[in-house]
């Protein structure tokens, strides 16, 4: 629970021609973790290269791909390997990849056709909206032109400076913030008016798309439109005929996908091995309940061609982790991967952080009201949203222990009391400040004198006892030496004073060797990671003030009667929704914020890598 | 009477807003920093929280001060 799995290294020196067994047989275990060989590593030998199938393999990877992203296939790849013939299933997709590309194609000319119409019935509709028709453009003595022009700005007047001799009509179109305008004036004028009509921002409509139309545009309108309908109906049946494609073929092409990628990791691991004349390296990690096993296979299909080495593990090596965890404490590892993994040398903190993570939270909200609706809450989005069932796990556990928090303190929605019953508690968080001030820094002390404790195990493991001592232990002798002079000034212990002082002194002198001055910069960091805690008192008092304040405002409101009822009614859903949203984010943030900043500062290094055995795969085709 | 109730409140409300005050400058430098390291490498959202939070245990102190004081009036 606190370590991650064991791992063992092992080196399979395997001779050429059994690579490939090797690789099917790994890739289908999904145990072994591959070292990425170095060139400049000890043994100096070259990396390998990928097998001469690979571009080939890549390519028609790409195409399949391609073409289950055109039919909108989605699977899970796993379940499908293994069953079929690749050859048979390459050549069936390219007779599908043929068919389908033949539909795309008539899709985007479609498209192409259905612009070019739309844009055409819309001049159409703005000639008729300004009682034109296509000829007016190519009159030989009157020319007409159309545009777009902001409403505030007059054109008759402009253009009257110019000429007499025109004719303006507007339109305000709908849902626009401009007016559709048309022109009809002198040719001759020309040169002038197309200078005043530029000079007052008028947009000209280009009526090149219909030059071909003559008389009244509503011919050609309806005309357009029984052409766009068909054009709709067509793109419609084809892209149900891809459904179908997809439906038909889906299957078989995701199998043929999987194939292919199991194909293309097998053919680029040699890049990953160290090669010689004749043999490959592949260095790696497996954990090591399932070596025996797996080892004993690979010899049997390479007929015991292969040797394999256990190597022994250094610190230096990068040891990938695999979590142990049970399905209590596993949602909590959504923390480590936000921070970072631990080392595999290291304490993992996970199942720690499944109890005192709940404890911080649910001791900041305690109450048995806000633990009951946040537990609905978040049990109900666990069910809705897959994506984020680890946090809202989470906030579940942190809910139950809000619930429990409650009813120590004795609050149902910020009240002591519920139908007039006065709760029972332990202990009165509204009335009670300074024992709920010292509680909390207790629960600091606690808390960081265990991280402390996981610490010295952390350096004991690492560099032997007389660093942990120095580096961890002296932290917790300075704390016994300041609790023992404090308890002998306040005349709490009978020994005196200076036992503690010396005490406190031996551990200061023991942080100076283990972590040198920047140690004793550091003591007065303690102190200020123990007052940090002081905020689960704070954060509580918060929660409860605001409770307070809305429940008092609906009594005033319900004596009142009538009318302010309903309105004490609402006052209590936002005012208690408000709180319950201030309560979780507060509440999540501070608890996590003090297990990453005051905890996991004390033994938590981390920069661990994740296990990714050979074969597994994470991203899922789409 | 009121300038016994009036010094303490003073004091208390100094210290927990000028501390809010200073944790809220803190943090708006570094949460910036973090937004901006997060754009490139979306991973350090923990370590960026852990950086934002820092300077917010200034607030705690002003509250416990604030306390404090309005202890050591009330004895």
């Amino acid at each position: 629970m606190l370590r991650p799995e064991p791992m063992t290294k092992l080196l399979f020196v395997c001779p050429e021609t059994k690579l490939d067994g090797v690789l099917r047989l790994l890739h289908e275990k999904k145990v072994l973790h591959i070292s990425h060989h170095q060139t400049n590593s000890h043994d100096n030998l070259p990396e390998g290269k990928a097998s001469a199938g690979a571009a080939s393999l890549a390519s028609a990877l790409v195409k399949v791909n391609a073409l289950c992203a055109q039919l909108h296939l989605h699977s899970s790849t796993e379940e499908l390997r293994g069953k079929h013939d690749m050859q048979k299933l390459q050549h069936h997709a390219d007779t599908v990849s043929e068919s389908v590309k033949r539909l795309k194609e008539r899709v985007e000319e479609i498209k192409l056709l259905i612009a070019r119409k739309e844009e055409q019935r819309e001049l159409l509709r703005y000639l008729e909206i300004m009682g034109l028709s296509a000829d007016d453009f190519n009159g030989s003595r009157i020319k007409a032109t159309l545009g777009m022009i902001s409403p505030n700005i007059s054109v008759t007047s402009a253009l009257n400076k110019v000429t007499s001799r025109y004719h303006c009509k507007k339109h305000l179109l709908e849902h626009k913030d401009q007016e559709l305008i048309a022109v009809l004036y002198d040719r001759e004028e020309e040169a002038k008016v197309e200078a005043v009509l530029a000079s007052v921002g008028m947009k000209q409509l280009m009526f090149s798309s219909i030059a071909g139309f003559q008389g009244s545009p509503l011919p050609h309108r309806r005309e357009l439109d029984r052409e766009l309908h068909d054009h709709l109906k067509e793109e419609k049946q084809i892209n149900e005929q891809l459904q179908a494609i997809g439906k038909e073929h889906g299957k078989n092409l995701l199998a043929l996908l999987s194939i292919l990628q199991l194909e293309m990791e097998i053919a680029e691991a040699p890049r990953l091995f160290g090669v010689t004349e004749s043999c490959i390296l592949i260095r790696g990690f497996l954990p090591t309940h399932q070596t025996k096993q797996v080892v004993e296979e690979i010899k049997h299909i390479t007929q015991q061609a292969i040797c394999v080495y256990k190597e022994e593990i250094h610190h230096q090596d990068n040891i990938p982790v695999k979590f142990q965890h049970s399905a209590f404490t596993k949602p909590f590892q959504f923390f480590l991967d936000l921070y970072t993994l631990p080392s595999y040398h290291e304490i993992d903190p996970t199942s720690l952080m499944a109890i005192t993570f709940p404890f911080l939270f649910g001791f900041m909200l305690g109450d048995i009201g806000y633990g009951i609706v946040t537990l609905l809450l978040f049990w109900i989005l666990k069910k809705k949203f897959s994506a984020g069932k680890d946090l809202f796990q989470i906030l579940i556990y942190a809910s139950v222990a809000t619930i429990i928090a409650g009813l120590l303190f004795g609050e149902f929605f910020g009240s002591e009391y519920i139908f007039g019953y006065h709760l029972f508690h332990i202990l009165s968080r509204e009335h009670e400040i300074y024992t709920l001030l010292y509680l909390s820094l207790g629960i600091g002390v606690i808390h960081v004198n265990l991280a402390l404790a996981l610490g010295f195990v952390n350096e004991l493991h690492h560099h032997g006892l007389y660093k942990a001592i120095c580096e961890k232990l002296s932290w917790v002798i300075m704390e016994i030496g300041a609790a023992l002079a404090v308890g002998s000034m306040y005349h709490y212990l009978t020994i005196p004073v200076y036992v503690g002082i010396g005490v406190a002194v031996l551990g200061v002198v023991l942080l100076l060797l283990g972590a040198g001055v920047i140690g004793i910069i550091e003591i007065p960091g303690l102190m200020g990671n123990v007052l940090s805690y002081a905020r689960l008192m704070a954060l509580g008092l918060a929660s409860v003030g605001l409770a307070t304040v809305v429940n008092d405002f609906a009594r005033d409101f319900f004596q009142k009667g009538g009318f302010f009822i309903a309105a004490a009614i609402l006052l209590l859903i936002l005012g208690h929704g408000i709180n319950i949203l201030l309560g979780v984010m507060g509440p999540f943030l501070h608890s996590l914020r003090l297990h990453y900043v005051e905890f996991f500062t004390k033994f938590f290094k981390g920069g661990g890598t994740r296990y990714k055995p050979f074969g597994q795969r994470e991203i899922q085709t789409e | 009477m009121a300038t016994e109730v009036l010094g303490p409140a003073i004091g208390a409300a100094l210290a927990v807003g000028l501390t809010g005050l200073g944790a809220a400058i803190a943090e708006k430098g570094i949460a910036t920093a973090v937004v901006g390291a997060m754009a490139e490498k979306e991973e350090l959202f923990g370590k960026g929280l852990v950086l934002t939070v820092i300077p917010e245990t200034i607030v705690i102190f002003g509250l416990v001060v604030a306390i404090m004081i309005i202890g050591l009036a009330g004895a």
